[in-house]
């Protein structure tokens, strides 16, 4: 952090002298609320971020911002809340009932540079280096080629966090494109590799994948001491994953499409390959209103009758995209006037058969201020992911300058 | 029988010396028409509860319009968001410059208010094209604030499906330069365009003041330009995904 802060204070004092310097930036407050059968929860946070953009010279460009985040309310309370009930109890095989101790987790104050990149930009390539968003995908709800970013179902449109990297994009033709991203990490059989070739074609962007990555996944639960013959300093591997991807976003018959999907292959499953995909089309009726509908597969989901702790704390971690394999994420916007926009979504698991509706209200009180209200409703059997909770609401109020 | 002769004489020179609601369309599109612009726009947007909002943005266009690329540069809320349309907005993208995302989208949302504003993103960047997708008439003669005008009455060519089911446009006689035209939408009178302050820029007539009046809403928008030049030379490069991102 130490060594940000000074890079930061000689970047942002010196070069300003020799270029055009703009600043920019938001602050939000939300409160979040959840009704669970047992207990209720209530966090806060404010956010302030503070963008900063420089620019020497026309084809160069210093970017970044700093996040503060301060949390209020509940900030200290347990993952398993957040669980139906059967998780929290496991039966070992000898069939001795032990419950799973408790997942603490700690909302804590924080301030941190999220993004701090370097930009030039070339006639026949861009280059970026340093901590940036890297965008992936062309779903809306779930990006299945993203070995990237943790996205919110619940708010698929917030910004993603910066990622220490190496970009470059190379313009082949008009119509092709070439994206080279790696991630650096300790060790060089570590790195994080994204190849894109994207091409224009007709009224579609489609793009050719390939990333492999070392995959962190949870492969155990960390239990407590009295059940040491389980507690493992291996909760965590890291197998090589390779990924092979294609993605498609343009019109038919009068309809946006959009489709991803990703093949997976692991170290350790050389023959297996699993898949993962989403499907969407969108519309907008002349009244305006907008519909958008996302279908999503993963392979790597866990069947029903088979879901466990374990999927849930992989889901959370975002080492998986979803709990179980098979999804829908469906949409309604409409402009109600030229401040508000209303809008309902919804998402459906179609192993469990649960679903959550959200409705949602944006306001804007001022050109510069919007608020947004949404709230969850939640409907399933009590074991069901989206079945357990019963309420949810958000209300987020941001201001840019 | 000598006066009914003049008469018949004097309509039919009339009715042949009249130029015909196509032939009008189409030189009002080629007086509008040009090869490259950049400017610099605001809109001032009236609200229903009577509050302003401002938005200003950079535009540059190729190809008569067929081609744009919008920055915007005010309010602080999008600030770096850009849109690219190509082909007459068929072609349409939009990048976020808080996400660093690019979306593609389909041509249907070209029907969305832009912004906010009374003003379609079709409105905004559609091109020329009235001429591809409108049969005209022309219906005689009228006066908007007082000057002539040619008033024609534009309905959908067969198999297209314009956003609009009906324009009139008010053409000013001496250049057919349009000052007003009304949309409409499903039979219902929608909004009102008013091309206000025409000058000279260039060498292109540019209306300096546009007013759009929706009907429906009770809204109101008015774009000017701040800046305009049509001396500039755009490369086909510039209009890419790759330069929304910058």
């Amino acid at each position: 952090m130490k060594k940000y802060a000074i890079l930061i204070v000689i970047l942002f004092s010196i070069i300003p002298l020799f270029s055009e310097v703009f600043w920019s930036g938001y602050y939000e407050t939300e409160l979040n609320g959840y009704d669970f059968p047992q207990n209720k929860v209530l966090t806060n946070y404010h956010k302030f971020r503070l963008n900063l953009d420089i620019s020497p010279s026309r084809n160069i460009k210093i970017g970044g911002n700093m996040i503060y985040k301060h949390y209020g309310m509940d900030t200290e309370y347990n993952l398993m809340t957040f669980l139906p009930e059967k998780y929290r109890g496991l039966q070992s095989s000898s069939n001795d009932f032990y419950s799973i101790p408790n997942y603490n987790y700690s909302l804590k104050d924080t301030i941190f540079i999220d993004n701090l990149y370097f930009r030039l930009h070339h006639k026949y390539f861009d280059l970026i280096l340093g901590k940036q968003q890297l965008p992936i995908g062309v779903g809306y709800a779930w990006n299945p080629l993203d070995i990237f970013n943790k996205k919110d179902i619940f708010d698929p449109t917030y910004e993603n966090r910066g990622h220490n990297a190496f970009q470059l994009n190379i313009p082949i033709s008009s119509q092709f494109s070439f994206t080279g991203i790696i991630q650096t990490e300790s060790q060089f059989d570590n790195f994080t590799h994204f190849y894109e070739l994207q091409a224009w074609l007709g009224s579609f962007d489609v793009s050719l994948v390939y990333a492999r990555e070392k995959y962190d996944i949870t492969t155990k639960f960390d239990l407590q001491e009295r059940i040491s013959q389980t507690s493992s300093s291996n909760a965590m591997a890291r197998p090589l994953r390779e990924i092979g991807g294609f993605s498609a976003e343009g019109e038919l018959l009068g309809l946006g499409v959009r489709t991803e999907i990703a093949a997976n292959k692991f170290e350790n499953e050389m023959n297996d390959l699993k898949y993962e995909y989403i499907v969407g089309l969108d519309y907008t009726f002349t009244n305006s209103l907008y519909i958008l509908t996302e279908f999503h597969h993963n392979d790597l989901g866990a069947k029903v009758n088979n879901t466990g702790l374990l999927n849930y704390l992989q889901y959370f971690r975002y080492e998986k995209k979803s709990v179980n394999k098979n999804y829908a994420f469906g949409m309604m916007q409409y402009p109600i006037t030229d401040l508000a926009t209303g809008s309902l979504s919804g998402i459906v698991n179609f192993d469990d058969r649960s679903v959550v509706i959200n409705p949602e209200l944006v306001y804007r009180i001022y050109q510069d201020v919007e608020i947004t209200l949404m709230g969850n409703y939640f409907v399933g059997g009590q074991q069901d992911e989206f079945g357990y909770q019963k309420y949810g609401g958000r209300i987020r109020l941001r201001a840019y300058f | 029988m000598k006066k009914i002769l003049t008469i018949l004489i004097s309509s039919i020179v009339i009715l042949v010396g009249q130029p015909t609601g196509n032939e009008l369309l189409n030189k009002a599109e080629n007086i509008m028409d040009t090869e490259y612009s950049k400017a610099v726009l605001i809109q001032k947007i009236e609200t229903t509860s009577g509050k302003m909002r401002t938005l200003k943005y950079r535009s540059y266009s190729a190809n008569n319009g067929k081609k744009i690329l919008m920055r915007y540069l005010e309010p602080a809320r999008v600030r770096g968001n850009a849109l690219l349309m190509k082909n007459n907005s068929k072609d349409i993208w939009m990048y976020n410059s808080r996400t660093r995302r690019v979306r593609k989208l389909a041509s249907h949302a070209k029907r969305r208010n832009f912004e906010g504003s009374d003003f379609t993103y079709e409105d905004m960047g559609g091109g020329r094209k009235w001429t591809d997708e409108y049969t005209a008439k022309n219906k005689g003669e009228g006066k908007v604030r007082g000057t002539p005008c040619f008033k024609l009455v534009c309905n959908p060519k067969k198999n297209k499906n314009p956003s609009y089911s009906k324009l009139i446009i008010w053409l000013r006689k001496s250049d057919a330069y349009p000052l007003k035209i009304n949309y409409y939408k499903n039979g219902k009178f929608l909004k009102t365009l008013f091309m206000q302050n025409i000058q000279n820029i260039e060498g292109i007539l540019t209306a300096q003041k546009m007013v759009m009046k929706n009907h429906q809403e009770g809204t109101r928008t008015v774009m000017k330009y701040d800046k305009i030049t049509y001396n500039i030379k755009l490369t086909k490069r510039f209009f890419s995904e790759r330069n929304l991102k910058q």
